[in-house]
């Protein structure tokens, strides 16, 4: 109840002063914010089968958005664009994989796993930044509340890794080869992404600020398992398609440093 | 002391260095022939992940194969005429490479069969279509099963420096008889100068 009390108080305290004070409004021209958040998914990529731990993705996820920078050319107008690290939480280890595939055959075949290449030897285009994101903001400012909505193009990379299989056969000559390959080492698609930046001028330079946004995005990541009979030299290809919809939000916390304090029509 | 002097003086321990230590390497690559003299055969067992040999040359009919090792013999030595116009190469060691080349061809390897294999096979037939040699790439990923009639051109290429000591390769049963019998294989190679040689594999229980 006194918390409650405190609350309500503070809350009032901070509205007023908002009110009162109006010298913070559209001034700044370069707002660059550092924020973490988590994504949560709608949609999901991965389909909970073996070939999931070879794509290092996780459908929830942790970001931390290392930099971004809005530049306002005008009053309410500025474009964005900002780089962010995403968590692979569900991928752990390759191991993974292996362990699925020893699970699956080990009854009938003596197992040997081959990474064709480590995939973390190569990195997405952005560097060590898995998104980066562009677009359009638009300010709404009142006082020291602001809320700023935005349109962004997300560049997402998606590194995957290749793996081959031999399957000897116990009590036989049989031996099969499976081969899962993605065909490229890093898989980039483009999210379309509406959202919104609240938040509270704690200072002239410092502000406090919340961020809420939508993803859409449709990769194509397909992967093909190819089985080989080594003694028949019989192949069987099959594809599996990663190519759903993906749906998610992100809510994420983080302080935006307002710079080029000056008027602004 | 003028310093033309000092740099002469500084400069002869390395040039004795360098006299000392060359040498004439006259011609650095020897050719050798070697015939093919004698085939020695095992069973081998592929049951487990690895191939062994068979210990106790009893051996699941599925997983059954045949270690052929061919036994080589060096014959002449090539020795080339020294080129009057040419010098050896100087150099402050000499390595020698070997090339081996063979006296005769490898023209057909057959396997045969020495008790009834089955209704189709009877004793003394031609089985070698049963069996298909064994090659692993580098990778553990680059496996293939190669016809024997494919596979035999590799015993008549010149290698290097690998001596003559023999060569050897893996055959598996990839057709078994349809029931467990008691069995025993010939491997016979036929060479362009006419001779034939043979191995014979320990009795094999095929289970």
């Amino acid at each position: 109840m006194k918390i409650g009390l405190v609350l309500i108080l503070f809350i009032t305290a901070v509205v007023n002063r908002s009110i009162a004070q109006d010298y913070f409004s559209y001034r700044s021209s370069l707002h660059l914010k550092q924020s973490v958040g988590i994504n949560l998914p709608i949609t999901k990529l991965l389909k909970g089968i073996p070939t999931d731990r070879l794509i290092h993705h996780s459908d929830l996820s942790d970001y931390v958005q290392a930099l971004s920078a809005t530049y306002f050319w005008n009053k309410r107008w500025g474009a964005t664009i900002s780089f962010q690290v995403v968590s692979e939480n569900d991928y752990e280890d390759p191991d993974r994989f292996n362990q699925s595939i020893i699970e699956e055959f080990e009854k009938n075949y003596y197992i040997t796993i081959d990474a064709i290449s480590n995939s973390r030897n190569f990195y997405p285009s952005g560097g060590d930044f898995n998104q980066i994101s562009m677009g359009v903001t638009y300010r709404i400012e009142k006082n020291r509340l602001f809320v700023y909505p935005k349109l962004s193009a997300i560049f997402n990379s998606i590194q995957t890794e290749s793996k081959n299989i031999n399957l000897k056969e116990k009590n036989s000559n049989n031996i099969l080869t499976v081969n899962y390959d993605c065909g490229k080492k890093v898989s980039n698609y483009l999210s379309v992404s509406p959202g919104a930046i609240f938040g509270y001028k704690i200072t002239k330079w410092l502000y406090a600020t919340a961020d809420v946004q939508f993803a859409y995005s449709k990769p194509n990541l397909v992967y093909t398992k190819t089985t080989t009979n080594v003694v028949t030299n019989a192949v069987n290809k099959e594809e599996i398609r990663y190519d759903q919809s993906l749906v998610g939000f992100s809510v994420g916390a983080g302080l935006t440093f307002a710079l080029f304090h000056r008027k602004m029509n | 002391m003028s310093y033309k002097k000092i740099i002469l003086i500084l400069f002869v321990p390395f040039l004795l260095q360098v006299i000392i230590a060359c040498c004439e390497c006259e011609n650095t690559l020897r050719t050798l022939n070697f015939t093919n003299k004698s085939i020695l055969l095992d069973n081998l067992d592929h049951s487990g992940s690895e191939i062994k040999f068979s210990a106790t040359n009893t051996v699941v009919k599925e997983a059954y194969g045949i270690y052929v090792r061919v036994l080589r013999e060096e014959v002449s030595f090539y020795d080339p005429i020294k080129s009057l116009s040419l010098q050896g190469a100087y150099a402050c060691s000499c390595v020698e490479d070997i090339r081996y080349l063979p006296k005769e061809n490898v023209t057909s390897v057959q396997v045969l069969t020495l008790r009834d294999f089955d209704t189709n096979h009877p004793t003394n037939s031609d089985v070698t279509s049963l069996f298909k040699a064994f090659e692993q790439g580098n990778a553990h990923y680059e496996i293939k099963y190669t016809p024997i009639v494919d596979y035999f051109d590799l015993l008549n290429k010149t290698h290097y420096n690998y001596g003559v000591e023999g060569i050897s390769f893996d055959i598996f049963l990839l057709t078994p008889p349809s029931v467990a019998s008691s069995q025993q294989f010939m491997v016979r190679m036929t060479l362009s100068d006419g001779r034939i040689i043979e191995g014979v594999t320990p009795l094999v229980e095929l289970i």
